[in-house]
């Protein structure tokens, strides 16, 4: 926080003012150019908004910012706050009884043909509208006509559109043409009969669709992948990363009753802007994939976690011979340095899954090609020597000498990881063989049979610790749930077997881990801090212009930093906040009652 | 302070003087001594309470509802009484219920539990979704009604039911059939305007 604080105002670097106004009598810095709204944001002045986003044009056509300003023309004209720049010595009234009136009036004319569908909407609680109507608007309609129907249908695969809340804002068509730069969205009509649909023939299935039900400040562009699952006042957000590409966006995995209900982005000018993409959205599901290896087993047979692990730790005490460590570019750093230290002087061979699609939007954000969230990590921890095929070239050599006592697999890659198939039957020459794993598929299966014991790797959205994005940027990725039932997460148990190994004393944690790591790699890690780098990551050692260079860099160009966090979505309690709320009591009470629930 | 010295004052008062009223008080007289009159008093009672009917209630085996709402010492069931929910059903037989959670927001005592889904097709547009999983623990409940007040469908109701005992506390977490068919005097689509 501290560092984000150091870049300015809101977190906009370089902000220097060139003049002041007011708003309600305090006293606001401002640049030339700023609008009101803008300035007003900077300062922590909120002034409600729906139709502006810091991300899009302007479009001024939802009015419910209307202020009452000096040195407008023409004078005691109310003035659009999102549109209107501000001069020197500007004095602008956004509290009082005059801009009450405003927006009771603006409120009324939104809600004429507004449903009241708050209880079914999935909306609500995260919801502009409710928040302002609640805020600003009145009690009582005195709209008594019929109101206008507008349709309801999926505008794409994962976006489905309820035409009656609509208030027509343009935030989504503004999305898909600017950021996007696919375009699939117009309005259509005129009045009230005016709603948003795709162009004939085209879907909404550019590969940031999900984006739009985000800054949809109402109900009416909904996630299909989270429609009815939840109430978002019980969502409780832990602020982690991404793991579906080498971009590593800014994510919040939010989740009620231990389970994540929906991964939705956060603000990282640095890194995703405010976005994310459609199949890192669909991540957490990797979680709950029928392929998870949700048990431990020994020699095939399914046994307690906690019996699975004394084994593993016997054959590492009991070891002789070379060890081989084969990983994959889904290990966190922490994982990685211990698992390094694990295999010794063995050969470590890393794995990366295939490359995908890539896709750049028009303000440049970047899906990076690269589907592993750590290749970086990897490269800066293992040496190029470990990656890809040299590495596997190498695990090779060593368990064909037949010299090898152990073998650790640790493959937290969803899918299984692509290893060679010569890699995969040499690894049968190893004497003994410990396998963590994510996911078990036709890719991994060799990797698994006849292992001597394999133990649930935990998914992305269940780990402590750090990742190298493409760009040279160390990010937290934090725990949201717990491990599959039993188990413990992968880095505790590479911390014990290293221990088991008499490599250490005790087994650390994730940030003790990651300060030997710094300490270890000043190159690569030096003067990073685990407990400094915060919401937003920070840059390591090299990520200059070449790192940089790899993806698109991602111009801050005018990011006002607070001002989509400044509003109602993020204001919602549990939305972004990892201990507002509390989970329910309830579920446990049944635990206790010795029951599952549902099977009453 | 003073009113409290006061009375403090009176009440020594008073016992001084129902002390000195001892030469005239029962127990006194030849007839009292006897105890006769005094013993006969008591059959009187004792014989005059046997003929009554009976206010003990076989509870559990017998309901409180079985007594006659004329009954005042127990069982008179008052139609306010807050006792146990029921989800109600629409014209239809669809339960009310669009698993809004607002009631599970409102419960103070952490008693409701619900996971919504979306309705069943064949239920028409106007029912969006609709509860897959509603529980709720009748021990933790106080009877407040909030639920009932957080309601937007009329949805949830508590009725004048009583609970009956169980011999496990597993037994008093009501899902959502059990809810959907407890008492069915108050099952009824539209809650009748008093
Ligand atoms: S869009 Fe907002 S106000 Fe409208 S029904 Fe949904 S939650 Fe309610
Ligand atoms: S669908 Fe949402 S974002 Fe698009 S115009 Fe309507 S209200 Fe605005
Ligand atoms: S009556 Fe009160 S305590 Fe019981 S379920 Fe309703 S809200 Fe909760
Ligand atoms: S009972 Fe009523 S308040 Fe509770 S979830 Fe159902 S509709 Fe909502
Ligand atoms: S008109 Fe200013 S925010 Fe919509």
């Amino acid at each position: 926080m501290t560092a984000d604080a150091a870049a300015g105002p809101g977190g906009e670097p370089g902000f220097t003012p060139d003049f002041t106004f007011s708003i309600d009598g305090v006293t606001v810095p401002a640049k030339k150019g700023d609008t009101i709204l803008k300035a007003g944001l900077r300062a922590g002045k909120f002034i409600p908004h729906y139709c502006w986003h810091p991300g899009l044009s302007i479009a001024g056509n939802c009015r419910i910012c209307l202020v009452h300003a000096t040195k407008t023309m023409p004078p005691g004209k109310p003035v659009i706050a999102c549109a209107t720049e501000v001069v020197e010595g500007m004095e602008v009234e956004s509290d009082g009884p005059r801009t009450k009136e405003l927006r009771e009036g603006v409120m009324e004319f939104l809600l004429i043909n507004h449903p009241l569908d708050c209880p079914v909407c999935d909306q609500a609680g995260e919801c502009d509208l409710q928040q302002y109507s609640f805020d600003h608007g009145r009690e009582t309609s005195r709209f008594e006509e019929e109101k206008t129907q507008r349709p309801r249908k999926d505008l794409g695969p994962l976006i489905r559109f309820v035409g009656n809340r609509c208030i027509v804002c343009t935030r989504c068509v503004r999305f898909c043409e600017e950021v996007a730069g696919t375009g699939e969205l117009s309005v259509v009509n005129r009045g009230d009969a005016s709603w948003i649909d795709t162009f004939p023939g085209v879907e909404l299935d550019n590969p940031m669709s999900g984006c739009v039900a985000d800054i949809c400040p109402v109900g009416a562009l909904l996630d299909k992948d989270s429609m009815h699952s939840t109430r978002v006042w019980l969502l409780r957000g832990t602020k982690s990363v991404c793991a579906g590409c080498a971009t590593g966006c800014n994510v919040n995995v939010e989740t009620f009753d231990e389970k994540v209900k929906r991964i939705t982005p956060r603000e990282n000018q640095a890194v995703n802007r405010w976005w994310m993409c459609d199949a890192g959205r669909l991540t957490w599901r990797e979680a709950t994939a029928p392929a998870r290896v949700g048990a431990a087993r020994i020699a095939g047979q399914e046994v307690p976690f906690a019996r699975a692990l004394e084994r593993a730790l016997e054959l590492v005490r009991d070891a002789s011979g070379g060890v081989v460590g084969l990983t994959t570019g889904f290990a966190s750093n922490e994982e990685l340095f211990t698992f390094q230290g694990l295999v010794g002087r063995g050969a470590i061979a890393a794995a990366f899954a295939p490359d995908g699609a890539t896709f750049t939007s028009r303000d440049g954000f970047a899906i990076a090609a690269d589907k592993n969230p750590n290749r970086e990590g990897a490269r800066r921890i293992l040496g190029e020597g470990a990656l890809g095929a040299a590495g596997q070239d190498a695990a090779i050599a060593a368990l064909e000498e037949g010299k090898v006592g152990l073998a650790i697999v640790h493959d937290a890659a969803p899918g299984g990881a692509p290893w060679s198939p010569r890699l995969l039957a040499a690894l049968g020459k190893a004497k003994a063989r410990i396998v963590l794993a994510l996911h078990e598929t036709p890719a991994n299966a060799d990797a698994l049979r006849g292992a001597a014991v394999v133990l649930p790797a935990a998914h992305a959205t269940e780990k402590d610790g750090t990742f190298v994005n493409a760009m040279g940027r160390v990010q937290r990725v934090r725990p949201a749930v717990p491990p599959p039932a039993g188990a413990r997460s992968d880095l505790d148990v590479l911390e014990e077997l290293a221990r088991a190994a008499a490599l250490q004393p005790r087994v650390l944690s994730a940030a003790g881990v990651f300060r030997r790591l710094a300490q270890a790699l000043p190159a690569q890690f030096g003067g990073l801090d685990y407990n400094a780098l915060g919401e937003l990551g920070r840059p390591a050692p090299g990520a200059g212009e070449a790192l940089l260079g790899r993806g698109r860099p991602l111009p801050i160009v005018d990011g006002v930093r607070s001002g989509y966090e400044a509003g109602p979505v993020s204001r919602a309690p549990g939305r972004a906040d990892d201990e507002q709320v509390r989970p329910s009591v309830h579920h446990e009470s049944l635990v206790g009652y010795g029951t599952r629930r549902g099977d009453l | 302070m003073g009113n409290v010295h006061d009375h403090a004052h009176d009440h020594g008062h008073d016992h001084g003087h129902g002390a000195e009223e001892e030469e005239g008080a029962p127990g006194t007289t030849l007839a009292d001594r006897t105890y006769i009159p005094a013993v006969m008093r008591g059959i009187k009672l004792t014989l005059a309470r046997f003929l009554q009917p009976k206010a003990t209630v076989q509870y559990p085996e017998e309901s409180v509802y079985d007594r006659g709402s004329d009954d005042r010492a127990i069982g008179t069931q008052n139609p306010r009484l807050r006792g146990e929910h029921i989800l109600v059903k629409d014209e239809q037989g669809r339960e009310k219920c669009v698993a809004c959670l607002l009631c599970m927001a409102a419960c103070p005592a952490l008693c409701i539990y619900i996971e919504p889904e979306a309705a069943p097709a064949d239920w028409g547009p106007d029912r969006e979704r609709r509860p897959k999983v509603f529980e709720l623990d009748m021990l933790r409940c106080i009877y407040c009604g909030y639920c009932e007040e957080a309601c937007p469908c009329d949805a949830i109701r508590l009725t004048p039911k009583l609970y009956q005992p169980t011999t496990s506390r597993l037994e008093r977490v009501y899902d959502k059939q059990r809810l959907l068919e407890n008492n069915q005097d108050a099952q009824v689509p539209q809650r009748p305007r008093k």
